[in-house]
């Protein structure tokens, strides 16, 4: 076929439109040419000319008619022009295609999209497949219509019966009338396409899909059946399907069809297939006998038309049968491979996906559908199918659109945590209610960890700042419970770095403990935030408390932390009575409290900057606020809560006393996963621009607060219209794929780097040329998203190398010495200059491996890689390395 | 009404008057050519149910079905393509598309076409060979004028 096609084009270009060319078997090309660049030539060379393009195409030079227009017009030699014929059945596709033709089939101007769901061998399940389908596109808000085209065999009708009269007529009969019957002014159509047509009421969504049956079997059905001729059904535009389509059109403006197909090689499959389908699902049972004909069937229908129809094997049987049987038939099905390379020039293979559907014994015992149960089973088929839509809804939205304006209206925040945060708009638009949220709320949960850039400080700040927007967003649980900060970098008013140093020295020398230090500031700052425990203390007559922090803790503005008051704290922890005054100060306060049925939760952020790292100390003073916090509950001093947000690789260092304690119920890591990573990427850029905003949601209307519960495949197609669905390889995601670039060793990713990378993309993307190569269904296109991946890239390792730099820097300066995939030797030797005299090799490894630098390669050559977000930052050069 | 059916058994007939040697291969080639393009042309109008060129084809469920069938005069193979239920099979069978390339082109696919070869005086192409292909396209025609008319 690639022989014949290769040859078409060269007489294309050489004699356009003045040629007719067929193959027949074994390559002989039978050619006749008709045009005057013949003239005055001899035969011998004028064949010349031509038998060498042949030879080229790798054919044999068959009969060969080359004529001049006056020679073509004695002889009675003309050619016909065929180009536009589409097949009519098999033999016709295999005759064309094998002539180099193609028939990619002219749109009619309505736009039902037709859906053909195929199989090579019956009871398969396709008819099934079908209409689990329709009722998983009714539910998204799709009209669908269903037509029963297995004409032979008829079988839609018994499955979805009409709930008040039974079928009398059909399609059949429909298009035997058009097409046999005689109309004028006293003779019209009696059969309408309402006679045809039923509706079915989906009980969950109370929307109607719609059936067209193949007719009643009966004699007469078969009469007309065989009376009819397929050749004259679809050709002309006044042909019967078409003038069906029409009404079909006018009466019911469906949005999709799903056509059920005849199966095997036969004139109606073919027909269904062949001249209607713009999408095909072709159904199979795992096994060798269907593998070949499936194979030769999609294959035909992707040259011939363009379509690539998709794979459904079913029904699966269970267990490590089933599992066995598809794993045998894989590779027979010619399945579309991408092959691609990644940031570290790693192979990537990704698959053609198939859609499995097991054998349902609730399929097999119903008579009545949907069967909710194996409803799921489907959605794989029906996501495929709103996928497409949605991207031609998306091109023909954009279209409309003005591209340029879109792009510059797409405004994203800056990226740096701080800023993020700074307006109350930011905050309700932006801010990512990750799956753990509500885990934070609960009173249990003392400790926040996680990495640096997965929004620990956005959280503290959240709660401490901007109480109102937290408490709304928790939607009540919060209603009495007060939140301050209980140290922070929200706080002018606090003890720094050096301030902690100074306290750490003293407790040596005074003999005192962190823990009583915490108290006192907590006391300090419940002073400070909350007038009623002046009132407390005051009545319960803890009157040297209470004078000291008058005297020298008084709120007033702009007041910044100085030697008396790191002077005074220490004497609150230090001194024996003031220590118990400041334990009794809490548990009035806690009483207090209780009575009024209120909470207070005190937050500690910034932390792991201000008590020193690499300290003795650290783990120490650290310890000290477990402690309090353990202490606190401990002795049912419920109403006051305290929680720290600490990083993650500080926490698991940590050791103190009754840290078992502090088991999973008690800490939260935050780790953003895939869907919220989506879910932020949707809210930056709906959030911060009102025309994308508007735009996105003509295509997929998407409610703010239907957004939490959004899943991804849904995320995903939200997304699409800014940066695309899938890649140039169809069978990968660009949402995927920005997912995992953005995300290291451990699985963490970055929303500070996604910011990084849509504002970059944005600002390459404007630069570019907004015409003809623009890509027609989104707005930023992937060149622009791997700059703006790489300036991400280069952020995250700043971060990274900012981070632990008084721990890593020689390593980080000599990274480059290691490729982005890598052996154990390699490692071992970059170690050995840079690191072997501060840390073992082990004790390296596993430091590269908690921040999320390292990566350990199971399947490969290689023992070692360097996360995907780092490659580019540090000028890693990528390896040409294979994948398993 | 041109007798395209016993125009083809006629000139079969002046076939077999020659001497079946090289002197005459000229001739033999000419007039074999002729026969197989009376031949065609007398299915061709059997095909279409019509009695003469230009005529739109009666054959329901034909491509061509109420188009008009124009006279190939010698073009063979512009008269096979005319029925595309014999085109089909012809495309199907290597053999019989060699064999007319035979009658088409009796001296070479680079010569002269089998009518305009009548200016040549002599030619050394194997008038034996050649009798094979003529015999083949015949009994094809033959055989699948059943099925396909």
């Amino acid at each position: 076929m690639k022989a014949a096609i290769q040859l078409r084009k060269a007489l294309n270009q050489k004699f356009p439109k003045q040629f007719e060319l067929d193959i027949g078997e074994g390559g002989f090309v039978l050619l006749t040419i008709i045009s005057n660049q013949f003239e005055k030539r001899t035969r011998k060379e004028r064949l010349e000319q031509v038998e060498l393009l042949i030879k080229e195409s790798g054919l044999t030079p068959g009969i060969i008619e080359l004529y001049t227009v006056d020679e073509a017009t004695n002889e009675g030699v003309s050619i016909s022009n065929t180009e536009d014929t589409a097949p009519l059945s098999w033999q016709d596709a295999v005759a064309m295609l094998s002539a180099g033709k193609t028939s990619f089939a002219k749109k009619p101007k309505h736009s039902i999209k037709r859906v053909v769901f195929y199989s090579y061998k019956g009871g398969v399940g396709r008819t099934t497949a079908l209409i689990q389908t329709a009722f998983q596109l009714a539910r998204q808000g799709k009209r669908v219509v269903l037509v029963d085209m297995d004409v032979e065999a008829p079988g839609l009708q018994a499955l979805l019966p009409p709930t008040d009269k039974p079928v009398d007529e059909g399609l059949i009969d429909y298009l035997w009338e058009r097409q046999t019957c005689f109309f004028d002014e006293y003779h019209q159509p009696q059969i309408e396409l309402t006679n045809i047509i039923y509706s079915v009421k989906d009980s969950q969504s109370r929307r109607d899909l719609f059936i067209v049956p193949a007719g009643k079997i009966g004699q007469r059905y078969i009469q007309r059946l065989s009376i009819l001729s397929t050749t004259h059904l679809f050709s002309a535009n006044t042909d019967p399907w078409h003038q069906f389509e029409e009404e079909l059109w006018k009466q019911y403006q469906p949005d999709i069809m799903l056509i059920d197909a005849r199966t095997g090689l036969n004139e109606w499959g073919g027909l269904s297939l062949l001249q209607l389908a713009d999408e095909a699902f072709v159904v199979l049972y795992p096994s060798q006998q269907n593998a070949e004909g499936i194979c030769f069937v999609r294959n035909l229908l992707k040259e011939l038309t363009g379509v690539q129809a998709k794979l459904v094997l079913s029904p699966i049987p269970e267990g490590a049968i089933g599992r066995s049987l598809v794993e045998k038939i894989e590779p027979d099905l010619n399945l579309e491979v991408d092959i691609r390379k990644d940031l570290r020039g790693e192979k990537e293979e990704i698959k053609e996906e198939v859609i499995k559907i097991p054998y349902l014994p609730d399929i097999a015992a119903s008579y009545q559908f949907p069967v909710e149960n194996a409803l799921s089973w489907y959605a794989p088929l029906a996501n495929q199918l709103l996928e497409i839509s949605g991207i031609e809804e998306t091109v023909a939205i954009l279209a409309e659109s003005n591209r340029l304006e879109l792009i510059k209206s797409l405004s994203f925040p800056e990226p740096n945590a701080e800023s993020i945060l700074d307006t109350e708009f930011d905050f309700n638009t932006i801010f990512q209610k990750t799956a753990d949220f509500d885990l934070f709320l609960e009173d249990s949960v003392w400790v926040i960890r996680g990495r640096k850039g997965t929004g620990k400080s956005a959280l503290y700040k959240l709660f401490t700042k901007y109480t109102e927007i937290a408490k709304k967003r928790a939607g009540g649980i919060l209603n009495n419970i007060s939140i301050s900060s209980g140290h922070g970098i929200n706080n002018t008013f606090k003890p720094n770095a050096d301030v902690f140093s100074d306290i750490q020295k003293q407790i040596v020398t005074d003999d005192s403990d962190w823990l009583s230090i915490w108290r006192a500031y907590a006391i300090i700052r419940l002073y400070q935030s909350y007038p009623e425990f002046t009132d407390i203390i005051k009545s319960v007559k803890l009157n040297s408390l209470s004078s000291r922090l008058e005297y020298n803790f008084k709120v007033t503005e702009n007041i910044a932390w100085e030697s008396k008051h790191t002077s005074k704290l220490l004497e609150f922890a230090t001194d024996t009575k003031l220590n118990g005054l400041c334990r009794d100060a809490i548990t009035h306060f806690n009483n207090y409290l209780k009575n009024k049925n209120q909470k207070i939760w005190l937050l500690y952020d910034d932390l792991d900057q201000d008590i020193r790292e690499n300290t003795s100390w650290q783990k120490e003073a650290l310890g000290g606020l477990m402690r309090l916090i353990y202490d606190t509950n401990n002795n049912n001093l419920y109403q006051i809560r305290f929680k720290v947000f600490l990083r993650e690789d500080i926490w698991s260092n940590l050791v103190f006393t009754n840290k078992s304690h502090f088991g999973d119920a008690r800490t939260l890591l935050l780790k953003w996963d895939k869907e919220d990573f989506f879910r932020l990427a949707y809210r930056l850029a709906v959030g911060g621009s009102e025309k994308f905003k508007t735009f996105t949601h003509r295509i997929l209307p998407l409610a703010d607060n239907q957004l939490d519960e959004t899943n991804e495949e849904t995320l995903r197609q939200a997304l699409s219209p800014l940066w695309g669905l899938r890649q140039k390889s169809k069978n990968a995601y660009v949402a995927q794929w920005v997912y995992s670039r953005l995300t290291d060793s451990s699985e963490n990713t970055y929303p500070r780097s996604l910011t990084i990378l849509l504002n970059t993309a944005k600002n390459v993307e404007l630069k570019q040329n907004q015409g003809k190569n623009a890509p027609s269904d989104h707005l930023l296109r992937w060149n622009s998203l791997t700059q703006g991946l790489e300036a991400a890239s280069k952020e995250r390792c700043e971060a990274i190398r900012q981070e632990y730099d008084s721990e890593l820097s020689e390593f980080f300066n000599k990274i480059t010495d290691l490729e982005s995939l890598f052996k154990e030797d390699n490692l071992k030797r970059v170690w050995q200059e840079t690191m072997q005299s501060k840390l073992s090799y082990d004790l390296f490894v596993k430091k590269l491996k908690d921040i999320g630098l390292l990566e350990t390669k199971k399947y490969s050559h290689y023992d070692y890689a360097i996360a995907n977000i780092y490659v580019y930052g540090f000028g890693i050069s990528r390896k040409q390395g294979q994948r398993k | 009404m041109e007798d395209f059916a016993g125009a083809y058994l006629a000139r079969k007939n002046d076939l077999s008057a020659l001497p079946k040697n090289q002197h005459h291969a000229i001739a033999i080639f000419h007039l074999g050519g002729i026969a197989v393009e009376c031949r065609l042309k007398s299915l061709l109008l059997d095909y279409h149910r019509i009695n003469k060129f230009d005529e739109n084809s009666n054959r329901p469920k034909d491509s061509m079905y109420n188009q008009p069938v124009a006279n190939p005069s010698h073009g063979l193979l512009t008269a096979l393509r005319r029925m595309p239920d014999f085109y089909k099979r012809a495309t199907s069978d290597m053999q019989v598309l060699k064999h007319l390339q035979t009658i088409l082109y009796p001296l070479g696919s680079t010569d002269a076409d089998y009518i305009s070869l009548r200016y040549i005086p002599q030619t050394t192409q194997s008038q034996e060979d050649w009798q094979k292909s003529f015999d083949y396209v015949c009994g094809w025609l033959e055989k699948n004028e059943k099925t396909v008319l």
